[in-house]
């Protein structure tokens, strides 16, 4: 009797447990669990986002200087501020830079910061690459990954949390767990790079961030094959090697485009724009 | 026996039941609802940040919302649960403690330059990690660009 009981019990778990573990099947499951946030930021917390990424980004300042071209910085803007009005995060204002340095590489402070350097920009085609390249910094913004990882929260009381509470504290103790905490955001950033898994994750929202723009999503899978035939000969200087392998990225980008039905999309590239702002 | 199987499924199912319809709120500035759930599908309708939307269906990263007399898709991307904050724009007494705080550390560095007996050229080097450009991040965040001019930007993304 017991027995028929535990088997009915676990024939009813399965059958309401199966749509979920079929969703999982095309490699959508962890999608689903974020697709939308159970959890919602408080004001304090976005508060202490910002206050991290500035910190952040006036380091990444003191590192690389800005590229002295107003309208060139205007424009850069205007792409990534297109994207981000698309984004899920209207609660902060994104920003865009172009840093004077010739190497190829762009990076996102928590908060709404965004680098890009000269070097990315000349290896550029079109717009769309120009896009697909801030969308995938924009969706490392929106997703949210420095700021799980580092725990930044407006209140809690944890060793980097609290930063409205370390910022505002005239000991020096507190001021060092603040500084720590930037220095291993900076170090991340500049040197070590985010998890694979976060790079992958924010290659998959940038997709879709371009297609909801109106943007070639293909822009960015083909942005990475040229820089990876451009760069091959060249010995990567340390600024380089953030990213996961570009044959893995471009592999998985082609996967999403598929699991997104996003490969027969006629989307603008916006080219004769591009080269009207920029000048190589 | 039966009775405690039908109540069961019930239950388990319930959360499913009560999931099929839900309020969602817009976040992005502005969001297209589409006529089917897939990008490239006719725009039905454009609605703003902070709407709120019932949600019948979904579909992977979409969302079928109720409309007057008819139906569309929502990207996952442009939607939450939550309502919207309002836009964060500069936060001037911050700027102000960051900086003071900034110099507070730079002096620190120094200080502990100066006890491992550090030469000059050895201690710019260890601060060099350290220097923070805060006037090139207040020109940066100088840089205004309207929600409108954006919009008119993006209606111009053709080839």
């Amino acid at each position: 009797m017991i027995k028929t009981t535990f088997k009915r019990i676990f024939l009813i778990a399965l059958c309401v447990m199966l749509p979920f573990i079929a969703y999982s099947e095309d490699g959508s499951f962890r999608m689903r669990a974020h697709q939308l946030d159970i959890t919602s930021d408080t004001e304090e917390d976005v508060d202490a986002e910002i206050r991290f990424g500035k910190t952040i980004s006036a380091r990444i300042l003191g590192q690389f200087p800005v590229f002295e071209d107003e309208k060139l910085n205007h424009y850069v803007n205007l792409v990534g501020k297109s994207l981000a009005l698309n984004s899920n995060r209207d609660d902060i204002e994104f920003r865009f830079s172009v840093l004077d340095a010739q190497f190829i590489n762009a990076y996102s402070a928590p908060g709404g910061y965004i680098f890009i350097t000269k070097g990315a920009i000349d290896a550029m085609q079109d717009e769309s690459e120009l896009a697909a390249v801030l969308a995938h910094e924009v969706a490392h913004i929106t997703e949210k990954h420095i700021v799980k990882e580092f725990k930044i929260k407006g209140t809690e009381k944890s060793a980097t949390a609290g930063v409205s509470r370390l910022l505002g504290s005239s000991k020096s103790s507190a001021q060092a767990l603040f500084s720590q905490a930037v220095d291993n955001a900076v170090n991340k950033l500049l040197d070590k790079g985010f998890k694979q898994k976060d790079e992958l994750d924010s290659d998959r929202v940038a997709l879709l961030l371009l297609a909801n723009t109106g943007y070639d999503p293909s822009a960015l899978s083909r942005y990475l094959k040229r820089i990876k035939k451009s760069t091959k000969k060249e010995k990567k200087p340390k600024h380089k090697a953030t990213h996961p392998p570009t044959t893995k990225r471009i592999d998985t980008l082609k996967q999403i485009s598929k699991l997104e039905n996003l490969d027969n999309l006629k989307f603008p590239k916006a080219k004769s724009r591009f080269e009207q702002h920029v000048k190589k | 026996m039966k009775k405690l199987s039908i109540l069961l499924a019930l239950i388990m199912s319930a959360p499913m039941v009560v999931s099929a319809e839900e309020f969602i709120y817009v976040m992005s500035a502005r969001a297209k609802i589409l006529s089917s759930p897939a990008f490239g599908s006719t725009t039905v309708k454009h609605v703003l940040k902070g709407e709120k939307l019932v949600s019948v269906d979904k579909n992977n990263n979409w969302y079928k919302v109720k409309l007057d007399d008819k139906t569309g898709w929502l990207s996952r991307l442009s939607v939450s649960y939550h309502p919207p904050m309002k836009r964060k724009r500069r936060m001037a007494s911050v700027d102000k403690k960051l900086q003071n705080n900034s110099r507070r550390r730079a002096s620190s560095v120094s200080t502990t330059a100066a006890i491992r007996g550090l030469q000059n050229i050895d201690r710019s080097r260890a601060s060099s990690k350290e220097v923070m450009d805060f006037a090139s991040l207040e020109k940066m965040e100088a840089i205004e660009v309207a929600d409108t001019e954006v919009f008119a930007f993006m209606d111009g993304i053709k080839d």
